[in-house]
């Protein structure tokens, strides 16, 4: 048993040496928490030149891929294009023919001493032969046999006055012949432009066909028609006489058989074409599709000047100058900004942008008393004057201090008679966004939401003091990085005059990120901007 | 590296001076922590939060007084932050009580059970002994540090002497048993 002894004695004897080791565990945490600032710092450039890669390789992707797309469609569009030509004169149609047929009737009236009235049976029978043959894709030999078979069966029907194709002719000519030669040469006339109404028409189908390299077949038979129709020809001489007969039995034919001669001579055209229509439909939305798709590899450039007011403040509370600031009152200026943007659209409603701005940011803490000692005065609880501001030389013996701090009651005469001014930091930067855009609405009154980042390069790094409105400048901040970023989000609003000229208005929040290496409380710097301005699309 | 010279590259945030100065001083603040901690692992959370005030707030630190004594203070006042904004105060009789005395045996007793039974007062007590008796403040300076009148401060430190003298009697009469 020991004496009695006071107990905080004996706690202060036996706790003396009392010495217990952490856990090495303890250690990485704290040495954690002391550079995860340090990390975070470094991660966000390296997060950006990621996405700076992504960025531009989405870009080359984007402007590769047509180049792809092209080499593909090169062969294919050249003939399309081609046929788009022909298939447009088909396509204009009835007036082109007619002006065709009339322009060929010179040209086939010095056929007709010729070939005469069997010549256009023939080529008429042979035409429509074509329209067969493009379907039934017969062979040559096939073809020929059968054309001079199709030639005798509507010189034979002829007879029977049951062809309209014959009837054409026979009706014509009973109109305008009271003799026979001249008969022959005016149904010629008109059977011959038939006959180049119904030759065009095929060689135009053959045409529209070539782009499509498919129907080699139809060029095949357009060409053996022409044997064919030679060959025919001269088999016709020999019924020459034969359908000078028939004509003269139909001279007595009524008007009304005109008429529905007529009819078949339009069917003639009509059908001819719908063979055209099918491959000009093809072709035409094809092209249309090629043209759209050209359209938009034009038009997927935008540039874009803007100026915008910005509003520079912290959200929380601090402050970038010095610890005793912190609990003063801070405005924020509005400054302007300015730049110009490019933009390149994706797609229709994704555009990435970049550009380069100039940034004007300032705000202004106020309640701070400026004095000029040498040395240092006692009284304020804080007399740290130098906070993170380097002071120029004119300067070296300002003091700062924040009024909030200072016990008026005894502190030095100086304090008292001093006014309170303002402290006005004035930052610019080279602002390089690059964003994203998403289009909601894409009419003539467009809404998109806009996000990314902005490397900020600093240009101006100012401190003012503000008295009555007269700026002084005192010196710079010291805690300023040279290099920062911010994080946009904005909403985008646009109204398009023409198809080439946008207004856009744009109210973009900025978080910035990095700009101060070191503030007191919890300083964080944003700003806002209504970026405005015209975009103009190439 | 002399201590100085030492501060002055933990003020360079250097890792390499930060770690060194964990060596030297970490046992010192740790059980610091411990006596001012309600357990280990909170003693753990405080020594950690503690050290990376130090080390962010070097550069503050100018070479006037003991660096330890800084140090120490950072301790104890990142301690006092964790219950000032927990607020378990209880509302407590200010009566004086007379100075307490216990018979010892000073060998029976270890330096973990005095930790334990300091660890285990309720928090002011805790936090009012350990700074009057071990740390050497002021029932002022304490009354001051915990928001408290000088009044609560006295009265705490007396409430706490009882507790923990009859624990120690108690460990004295049966050494084996479960103490808290």
């Amino acid at each position: 048993m020991g004496d009695k002894k006071h107990i905080d004695r004996l706690f202060q004897e036996k706790l003396k040496d009392f010495e217990v080791a952490p856990v090495d565990a303890v250690w990485d945490r704290i040495h954690d928490e002391l550079h995860k600032d340090k990390r975070k710092r470094r991660l966000v450039p390296i997060w950006w030149k990621v996405a700076g890669v992504a960025a531009i390789l989405a870009l080359m992707f984007t402007i590769v891929d047509p180049l792809n797309w092209g080499a593909f469609n090169i062969n294919p569009n050249n003939g399309i294009v081609d046929t788009k030509k022909n298939s447009s004169k088909d396509s204009s149609d009835d007036t082109i023919e007619n002006n065709d047929l009339n322009s060929n009737q010179s040209t086939s009236s010095s056929q007709k001493n010729k070939i005469i009235t069997s010549q256009s049976v023939v080529e008429e029978s042979s035409a429509k032969n074509v329209e067969t043959q493009t379907r039934d894709q017969i062979t040559e030999s096939q073809k020929k046999s059968y054309q001079s078979q199709t030639v005798h069966q509507y010189l034979n029907a002829g007879q029977e006055s049951k062809s309209d194709v014959v009837t054409i002719d026979q009706i014509k000519t009973s109109d305008n012949s009271p003799a026979k030669n001249s008969s022959h040469n005016k149904a010629s006339d008109v059977t011959a432009n038939k006959a180049v109404a119904a030759n065009s028409k095929p060689s135009k189908v053959a045409d529209v066909v070539n782009g499509i390299p498919q129907n080699n077949a139809i060029i095949k038979t357009t060409q053996a028609e022409k044997s064919s129709t030679d060959l025919e020809a001269l088999q016709n001489k020999e019924q020459l006489l034969e359908i000078d007969k028939l004509i003269q039995s139909s001279q007595t034919n009524s008007n009304t058989t005109i008429a529905k001669a007529a009819n078949t001579e339009t069917n003639l055209k009509e059908t001819k074409p719908v063979v055209d229509e099918q491959t000009i439909e093809d072709a035409i939305a094809e092209s249309t599709q090629i043209e759209e798709q050209e359209e938009e590899k034009f038009n997927r450039w935008n540039v874009s000047p803007n100026v915008a007011p910005v509003y520079f403040n912290s959200l929380g509370k601090g402050s970038s100058l010095d610890d005793q600031f912190v609990d003063n009152e801070k405005t924020g200026s509005v400054n302007m900004s300015y730049g110009i943007n490019g933009s390149y659209a994706v797609s229709n409603r994704i555009k990435i942008r970049t550009g380069i701005n100039r940034v004007d940011l300032g705000y202004s803490t106020s309640d701070v008393i400026v004095y000029q000692a040498a040395g240092r005065v006692s009284g304020g609880n804080a007399l740290n004057t130098s906070g993170h501001i380097s002071l120029n030389s004119e300067n070296q013996n300002t003091n700062l201090l924040s009024a909030k701090n200072v016990n008026f009651a005894n502190a030095p005469e100086i304090l008292n008679t001093t006014e309170q001014v303002n402290i006005n930091q004035q930052l610019g930067y080279i602002e390089v966004p690059m964003e994203m855009e998403y289009s909601l609405v894409n009419a003539r009154f467009g809404l998109n939401v806009i996000g990314g980042f902005s490397t900020l390069f600093l240009n101006k790094n100012e401190i003012y003091s503000q008295t009555d409105g007269i700026d002084t400048q005192i010196g710079e901040a010291n805690n300023i990085n040279d290099l920062s970023y911010s994080a946009n989000f904005g909403f985008g609003i646009n109204y398009s005059f023409s198809e080439k000229i946008k207004l856009n208005v744009e109210p973009t929040f900025k978080y910035q990120i990095n700009t101060f290496n070191d503030t007191s409380g919890d300083f964080q710097p944003f700003f806002i901007g209504v970026y405005t301005g015209f975009s103009y699309k190439f | 590296m002399s201590l100085d010279r030492l501060i002055e590259e933990c003020k360079k945030n250097d890792a390499k001076a930060q770690s060194q100065l964990y060596k030297l001083y970490g046992s010192k603040l740790f059980s610091l922590s411990l006596k001012y901690s309600r357990n280990y692992a909170e003693a753990e959370d405080n020594l950690q939060e503690a050290f990376v005030t130090i080390f962010r707030k070097i550069d503050q630190y100018k070479h006037a007084g003991s660096f330890e004594g800084w140090m120490k203070r950072i301790t104890i006042n990142t301690a006092l932050q964790c219950y000032r904004s927990v607020g378990v105060f209880d509302i407590i009789n200010e009566d004086q009580i007379e100075d307490v005395t216990v018979d010892l045996d000073e060998d029976a007793i270890s330096m973990d059970f005095l930790l334990q039974i300091i660890q285990g007062l309720p928090d002011r007590y805790r936090l009012v002994f350990n700074l009057y008796v071990l740390d050497d403040y002021s029932h002022k300076e304490i009354a001051e540090m915990l928001s408290i009148t000088t009044g609560t401060s006295k009265s705490n430190l007396a409430r706490a002497r009882v507790i923990l003298k009859d624990k120690i009697e108690h460990y004295k009469t049966s050494p084996n048993s479960q103490i808290l």
